[in-house]
């Protein structure tokens, strides 16, 4: 009876091509061997989704035939998917068959519309791994004893750190989450104080909500000597990832994922965009309009087709999300080629006719000391005149008439447009995302 | 070559009485009486000298009693072993280590409902995979085309990741975290999910299932159409009335799983509803007079003490739970031979009245009888004894409040439970989130 889980692998292989690559070292994988592994892996992809209903009528639609991909830039002449097409039907990726399913998850609903479903096979799940792995990136040793404050319920983000805490890097995983019955911020602070731990993984807000409740109980959280903490979930400005490391002692890495297409980018210690995790996503930046594939440097949507989902291939995804290529080797000594975000397409203020990022806006905000952790902008959807600000301010900070003319002055110096301040002494902390632009 | 996760799994050794009774095809609940004894009997004294060898704890506390792990041959022996509080996994986070550090894979920490300092519980990789590997089939009857819910917290405690790992590591079936409150989960969402998903198992709690039940009453989704083949409910006990209500509700069986965050699942039902199994491969189960320590005989009741058979590396011996309940000896109806618990609830949670203490959930028992009485209810109590009992509740779907339903409930409970009971009704409780709040102490 023992056996019966290990039994119940053997039923499955791992991907052949995976085998070709397995045996990598993180020095033997240069940037030439990722992408002859992405070729490979994408056929493979391929080959699977054209089992798959949904995907082999979009490609009989669009005149494609699995051997027509030839080579990475063949990429192209496949069709998008759509979060909408993604709603329509929950089992709309299955390539195999319902039982081999093991895992599922579901968005968190954020961008609104009916649920998505993301699934994993027991394959995939337990043995399509690309090996060579991060560990320049992540600096997990065995040892390091990992707080995971995120979401284990619903969608993917808590199980699958999780699961790279537990078994792919070795290390001690702390399941605290984020909200949920039995967690709360000061019980995570507690927690901290007793286990010591050397890795924190988290949001950028939440990050917050727990430095609060650190203050509350007197606890200075840079006395943990933290390795590090890494941010994903949400983004954030460097403004306000300077305050979390200030906050916190240490410094603060981005991780970019996504539900649907897994992990898409690891910061460095350099903060100088996302590394590509090439063993498992292509990324493409094309033009939101037209859907052509953009020039490196050029801001366009991100389209992602992770890699190491073959019985539940995803091609060529559109995420919402708007970001640039950068080809250059980083100062980190990385030569996997970087990309930078610019935030959600639906997530754009637009203000006297000209779009802005709401990172870039909370970058100016967060440079202001007098400006609390807690804000939103509060704009229409279409056009506006001016960027109301609502915000809390800092500790010891008075709220005067004054004040709020000078922060905006301030604000339309850097940003070039007319702003507003309402400072509110205490603004909703949500378990959820945090929400920073409201619709008014 | 394999995945990181395949060599994990080929690197995890089993202890060699474990290796040796589960290498065949026979589970847990399919072993005679006197099968599972020579294996607890074999576990016990490997527990005991592992733990004296490798864990300092337990090796001070030995030495302390003067016993030798040579002095422990039989499971009468273990009574020589002295006990394991709460009290004693406060002192250190660390206290259970009986391995490196490094090798900690996972930690839990209490849920903090006795209330005090955080207990942790340490977990070593190949531990924690062990423990999942070895099931009982007859009593979780999980196939692997069955797609299972977890409906229960994730985070901290046990109770989502243990069923979580139950399903997908012991079962494998399909899992789908659908969890109990966080950031993401809300009832309303996880009847979403069960429209679209068709989930034929579903574990949570019994409170959280009235949550899902309206939920879907709101959503207009007929729970009688999911194929559900039964409901695992834990977190928090419940009364047989209480249970009934659910099975008429969800259209499905519903069965217990004891267990404590400290040490995994303990005893779970099987469908007679005759007590809870105890799940014998992972648990040996005693029951104590709470005052003395004594070991007392099948049928009395007393304190729940548990040690754990399958774990060496953060061993945990005669632990004292502060639940109560009693054995029964006797082979069930079912046919499996594992022992039976009966749980009463924690003895903190027990209510005396008039100078008898009750369990709440045989309080619970006799209210939620009461067809009139809704799904949402507290008795207000206080500390020590109390003259009668007042219960706050919801009225039954459209049952109209009445001054002659008050009188005639309130007669009705006194009449049975043999205190007078003082029915009040309320339009709508709260709903947590949490554990339910079935008791309310006004002093």
């Amino acid at each position: 009876m023992k056996y019966r889980f290990k039994n119940h692998l053997r039923n499955y292989t791992q991907e052949p091509i995976l085998k070709r690559y397995s045996n990598l070292t993180e020095k033997e994988a240069t940037l030439e061997k990722l992408l002859e592994f992405q070729k490979d892996a994408l056929q493979a992809n391929i080959a699977q989704a054209y089992k798959n209903p949904f995907y082999y009528e979009k490609m009989k639609e669009a005149g494609v035939k699995p051997q027509d991909i030839k080579t990475l830039s063949d990429l192209a002449k496949l069709p998008f998917t759509t979060k909408d097409e993604l709603r329509r039907n929950p089992w709309q990726l299955l390539a195999t068959d319902k039982r081999d399913i093991s895992l599922v998850h579901v968005s968190t609903g954020t961008t609104g519309g009916e649920e998505i479903y993301m699934m994993q096979s027991w394959r995939d799940l337990y043995l399509n791994e690309f090996s060579a792995g991060y560990p320049h990136l992540l600096k997990l040793v065995p040892g390091d004893i990992c707080i995971n404050a995120l979401p284990y319920e619903m969608s993917s983000s808590g199980l699958a750190f999780h699961k790279v805490f537990m078994e792919i890097s070795g290390v001690t995983v702390v399941p605290v989450g984020k909200g949920g019955a039995y967690s709360t911020p000061r019980k995570i602070v507690q927690v901290m104080k007793d286990l010591q731990p050397t890795v924190v993984m988290t949001t950028p807000s939440y990050s917050i909500t727990l430095a609060e409740a650190a203050a509350e109980i007197g606890f200075d959280l840079a006395s943990l000597n933290l390795k590090k903490v890494w941010l994903t979930g949400e983004g954030c400005s460097p403004a306000f990832r300077d305050r979390v490391e200030k906050i916190w002692g240490t410094i603060a890495n981005f991780y970019y994922g996504s539900l649907e297409a897994m992990g898409l980018g690891i910061e460095c210690d350099y903060h100088a965009g996302y590394h590509i995790p090439m063993g498992h996503v292509i990324i493409e930046i094309i033009d939101p309009q037209t859907g052509e594939v953009l020039e490196p440097g050029e801001i366009g949507e991100i389209v992602t087709t992770p890699l190491l989902r073959f019985d539940t291939p995803l091609l060529r995804y559109r995420t919402l999300d708007l970001g640039y290529i950068d080809p250059e080797p980083c100062e980190c000594g990385m030569t996997f080629p970087r990309f930078f975000m610019r935030g959600r397409t639906v997530d754009q203020i637009t203000i006297q006719g000209i779009g802005f990022s709401p990172f870039y806006l909370e970058e100016f905000l967060m440079r202001l000391p007098e400006v609390g952790n807690w804000y939103q902008f509060v704009v229409q959807p279409e056009d506006n005149e001016n960027l109301k600000i609502r915000t809390e301010l800092a500790p010891g900070i008075e709220p005067t008439p004054e004040l709020a003319d000078r922060l905006a002055s301030k604000m339309e110096y850097s940003l070039g447009i007319p702003c507003e301040f309402e400072f509110q002494e205490k603004l909703m902390r949500t378990g959820a995302k945090s929400v920073r632009v409201v619709r008014d | 070559m394999t995945s990181r996760f395949e060599r994990l799994i080929q690197e995890a050794s089993f202890p060699p009485f474990a290796e040796r009774t589960f290498s065949k095809a026979i589970t847990p609940d399919q072993m005679s009486r006197s099968r599972i004894q020579t294996y607890q009997e074999e576990a016990i004294k490997e527990v005991i000298s592992r733990a004296y060898q490798n864990s300092p704890f337990y090796q001070d506390k030995l030495t302390q009693a003067g016993v030798q792990p040579e002095d422990i041959q039989t499971l009468e022996d273990l009574e020589k072993v002295p006990f394991t509080t709460k009290e004693d996994l406060r002192q250190d986070p660390w206290i259970r280590l009986a391995c490196d550090k490094k090798e900690i894979s996972l930690i839990h920490v209490s849920s903090g409902t006795t209330g005090g300092k955080e207990i942790y519980t340490p977990h070593t990789w190949k531990e924690y995979y062990f423990n999942h590997s070895i099931i009982y089939p007859r009593l979780t009857p999980v196939k692997r085309e069955d797609i299972a819910f977890v409906a229960l917290p994730y985070e901290m405690s046990q109770s989502g990741l243990n069923f979580h790992n139950l399903f997908l590591i012991g079962h494998q079936a399909t899992a789908v975290p659908v969890g109990k409150g966080g950031a993401y989960s809300t009832p309303e969402k996880t009847i979403k999910l069960m429209k679209n998903l068709k989930p034929n198992f579903i574990a949570t709690s019994p409170s959280y299932a009235i949550h899902l039940a309206e939920a879907a009453e709101a959503a207009s989704l007929d729970l009688t159409t999911l194929p559900l083949k039964r409901m695992f409910v834990a977190g928090e006990g419940c009364s047989n009335a209480f249970r009934n209500r659910l099975e008429k509700i969800w259209n499905t069986t519903v069965n217990f799983q004891y267990g404590a965050t400290e040490c995994g699942f303990i005893a779970r039902e099987c469908d007679l509803h005759d007590g809870l199994h105890i799940t014998a491969a992972h648990v040996l189960v005693e029951i104590v007079d709470p005052v003395t320590g004594k070991v007392l005989k099948p049928g009395e009741i007393g304190e729940i003490v548990v040690t754990c058979l399958l774990r060496f590396d953060t061993p945990l011996i005669r632990y004292r739970t502060q639940d109560l309940g009693y054995l029964n000896p006797k082979i069930c109806r079912c046919g499996v031979a594992l022992p039976r618990l009966y749980h009463l609830g924690r003895a903190a949670d027990h209510i005396t009245l008039k100078g008898k203490s009750y369990s709440p959930y045989a309080l619970e028992e006799y209210l939620i009888k009461l067809p009139e009485i809704g799904n949402w209810y507290q008795f207000i109590v206080q500390h020590g004894d109390n003259e009668q009992l007042t219960i706050l509740t919801e009225p039954a779907h459209d049952v109209v409040v009445t001054p002659e339903l008050i009188q005639k409930c309130s007669r009705q409970l006194h009449a049975a439970i043999g205190v007078s009971c003082e029915v009040q009704f309320v339009e709508k409780m709260d709903r947590p989130m949490i554990k339910a709040k079935r008791i309310k102490y006004t002093d």
